[in-house]
């Protein structure tokens, strides 16, 4: 009796392992998303045990003024400023706190180089709300990130 | 004559001065400390001797304004030691940075997880995380393998991660130097304690390719970090 | 074998064949990123709303903190009852600007503000001045002029393209003073309503109606937006006519200048003098400012704003309320004035810090 006792709490044990390692709830936001005006697909993957997010595609990828990639012409580091803005971490720190909410995060707008406060919360599994703000999150704005499809490997 | 007599007046304030300082900080502080307290007051005091400064005049007044000074001074120096910190130099040496292709225009990152061994880092057994003072990067390395250079990378970035920490970047090189084998990107001026601190730390590399690519890419890193650490 | 060894081996077996279920599970769903252009939406796609902003608009002030020095200046008063006509030189006036604008809702399918203002002129008449002296004048030296307000702005996207806009405020404008409140019956309310398009990233423009005080007296205005940047983001136009217009030079996103003019006006009832309260009087007091605007980030959201220009007087004529209620005169209305007076135009400056918006 005690080696089957033995054997159940092992067998569920491995199974329950398996099930969290396959389905920890925090990386369900890996993937690539695409912010609601649709100018930019951003690929969010993990670092240690935190999320980041990258612009994997812009829809406009090269600067009408000079008719080369866009770069990141507005980073306060000077010395990044003629980086190419495809590829940037413009989503950084993310930690999951539960309740479909990853927070203590920050967002970069390429548009005026600023960096903000940030919370990701996820509605679906296909939406995320994300906010940006500063100081507190009254004093912010929430735009909804729609999950896009990615084939699976041939 | 006058002179003389003033040298030896100064003499005795030095001595009373060295006395004041001594007695009291044996017990307290270790050797170095108080050896750089005693040769900072004795080196004063030997400029003093060589009569530099203007003691013709007003003389008494002027020998408590340098007594009180070199007690001054003195006591600052025994401020700055008091937490007897040391400088270290810890290299991180043969970090793997590994691109898997395939590889897009723009940033590609390859990480490096890294296990801090405080302990061996200070020379200190049983060190702590608020032992770690300060860290800066002071030198960057990235190598690429025999027979490859750093062309197809226009950029790189480096950067450190950590659980409890934001991601910080650490040094930077923009643009690299064609047909460059060897980089030195330059270290940023971050205080990166909070890192060591932490144990675990994953080293990033940031490389701004100029054109998508299926081949990975792979190179070598070796990073020199300066820490001042409290025995 | 009894039962329980038997089953302790099947469940054994079973352990290694629950990861290889696993690790299969896994490979099944390995992505290939290679390719980011042909996506598409896992499930519901994106509804398009387009955004209030256009590139290279200056930011938002979330909450601002001012203040606002005008030059000396003369008044010319008409006559008011058995008072005649008088002139009174002012020194200084100046007084304190606060604004807040807090966003209750901000997203992309729709964004509520809700804003507070306070403004104050405080007037000094200067020393030894001899003659006439009237109610206006007093109220001016003794108390100042006021106003405090409240409202919302209302930003709603119809589709990627099509927006509205709603605006409304009620404001208490007088020469009342702080710990002795006019009562809330002399509220003027204000509201706006346009329709835009948003063309292009760059450029936004919209048309409306607004009831507003900007003129001094109560009125019903058309109203024009129009906001763009050129495709270097070194120039663009704010403009809500009429009650402002600036072109834009933009040296860095965190540095801008502007030039153009705002129309400033409210109604301000002369109220805490006891003796003249009964007599429902307001002053119809409205300015252009045609003025220089510098604008920086002086550490990330925290910006500063330094104007300097010309104040010009369009009205600060008195009117007599009757009943006490307001009235719509409009440009080409006949309704006789209080008194119809004149006010010189001195230089000014207005400096302030600001929490801009993301």
């Amino acid at each position: 009796m005690r080696r089957f006792l033995l054997a159940t709490f092992v067998f569920l044990a491995s199974f329950l392992l398996t099930a969290k390692s396959l389905n920890d709830p925090a990386d369900r936001l890996l993937g690539v998303w695409e912010p609601s005006n649709g100018r930019a697909r951003v690929k969010i993957e993990k670092i240690g045990t935190k999320y980041y997010g990258k612009i994997v595609w812009l829809k406009e990828p090269t600067d009408p003024e000079t008719g080369k990639p866009k770069l990141d012409k507005n980073n306060p580091d000077e010395s990044l400023r003629n980086a190419p803005l495809k590829g940037y971490r413009m989503l950084k720190d993310f930690t999951y706190k539960g309740d479909d909410e990853w927070t203590e995060g920050t967002i970069y707008d390429p548009n005026n180089g600023s960096t903000y406060s940030c919370i990701i919360k996820m509605k679906d599994a296909n939406t995320l709300e994300i906010r940006g703000y500063i100081g507190i999150a009254t004093f912010g704005r929430t735009d909804v990130w729609k999950r896009l499809q990615v084939p699976a490997k041939p | 004559m006058i002179k003389c007599v003033f040298r030896v007046r100064f003499k005795k304030e030095a001595i009373g001065l060295h006395t004041f300082v001594w007695f009291p900080t044996t017990g307290l502080l270790n050797s170095s400390c108080i050896t750089t307290v005693f040769h900072f007051s004795f080196f004063i005091f030997t400029l003093l001797q060589a009569s530099h400064f203007p003691l013709t005049f007003g003389k008494t007044r002027n020998m408590k304004k340098i007594s009180f000074l070199l007690f001054a001074a003195s006591i600052l120096l025994f401020g700055a030691c008091k937490n007897d910190t040391k400088k270290i130099t810890y290299t991180l040496d043969n970090l793997q940075f590994n691109l898997e292709g395939p590889l897009f225009e723009g940033p590609n990152t390859a990480q490096v997880p890294i296990q801090l061994d405080l302990a061996k880092i200070t020379g200190i057994p049983q060190a702590t995380a608020n032992q770690i003072k300060s860290v800066k990067l002071v030198s960057c390395e990235i190598n690429a393998p025999e027979g490859q250079n750093f062309n197809p990378v226009s950029n790189v970035v480096l950067q450190l991660a950590a659980d409890k920490v934001d991601m910080t970047e650490i040094a930077l090189l923009n643009p690299i130097p064609q047909s460059s084998k060897s980089i030195a990107p330059q270290p940023k001026a971050n205080e990166l304690s909070t890192f060591f601190q932490q144990g675990n730390i994953i080293v990033l590399l940031d490389a701004t390719l100029l054109a998508d690519q299926e081949e990975s890419l792979s190179y070598t890193g070796k990073l020199s970090f300066e820490l001042e650490v409290t025995n | 074998m009894n039962y329980a060894s038997r089953l302790l081996f099947v469940l054994l077996l079973s352990m290694p064949l629950s990861h290889a279920f696993a690790q299969t599970d896994s490979t099944a769903t390995e992505e290939d990123y290679g390719e980011y252009d042909n996506l598409s939406f896992a499930g519901d796609g994106n509804k398009n709303y387009c955004s209030n902003k256009i590139e290279g608009l200056s930011p938002s002030k979330l909450i601002s903190l001012g203040y606002d020095f005008q030059g000396p200046q003369t008044l010319s008063a008409d006559s008011f009852g058995a008072v005649s006509p008088y002139e009174r030189a002012f020194g200084l006036a100046h007084g304190l600007r606060f604004a807040a604008n807090v966003p209750v809702i901000s997203r992309n399918s729709i964004i509520v503000q809700m804003s507070a203002n306070y403004l104050e002129t405080r007037y000094q008449e200067k020393a030894n001045q001899t003659g006439t002296n009237g109610i206006l004048a007093q109220a001016l030296t003794n108390n100042g002029l006021r106003s405090m307000g409240l409202g919302t702005t209302i930003f709603k996207p119809l589709d990627g393209k099509k927006f509205l806009l709603f605006q409304g405020s009620a404001d208490l404008n007088g020469d009342w003073q702080w710990g002795d409140f006019m009562p809330l019956k002399y509220l003027k309310y204000s509201a706006a309503a346009v329709y835009g398009l948003r063309t292009s990233d760059r450029k936004q423009w919209g048309i409306g109606l607004s009831r507003t005080y900007r003129a001094g007296e109560l009125n019903y205005i058309p109203i024009l937006l129009f906001n763009s940047t050129n495709p270097s983001n070194t120039w663009g136009t704010e403009i809500l006519f009429p009650a402002r217009a600036h072109v834009r030079r933009t040296f860095s996103p965190r540095s801008m200048a502007f030039f153009g003019y705002e129309l400033e006006g409210q109604s301000y009832r002369l109220w805490f003098n006891p003796s003249t309260r009964g007599e429902d009087l307001e002053i119809r007091r409205s300015e252009i400012r045609l003025r220089f605007v510098y604008e920086r980030s002086l550490k990330d959201f925290i910006w500063m704003s330094l104007q300097v220009g010309y104040r010009i007087n369009y009205s600060y004529n008195v009117d007599r309320l009757p009943d006490g209620k307001d009235f719509y005169r409009g440009f080409f209305g006949t309704q006789p004035m209080a008194m119809e007076n004149k006010l010189t135009n001195p230089l000014y400056i207005n400096l302030s810090i600001n929490l801009v918006s993301p």
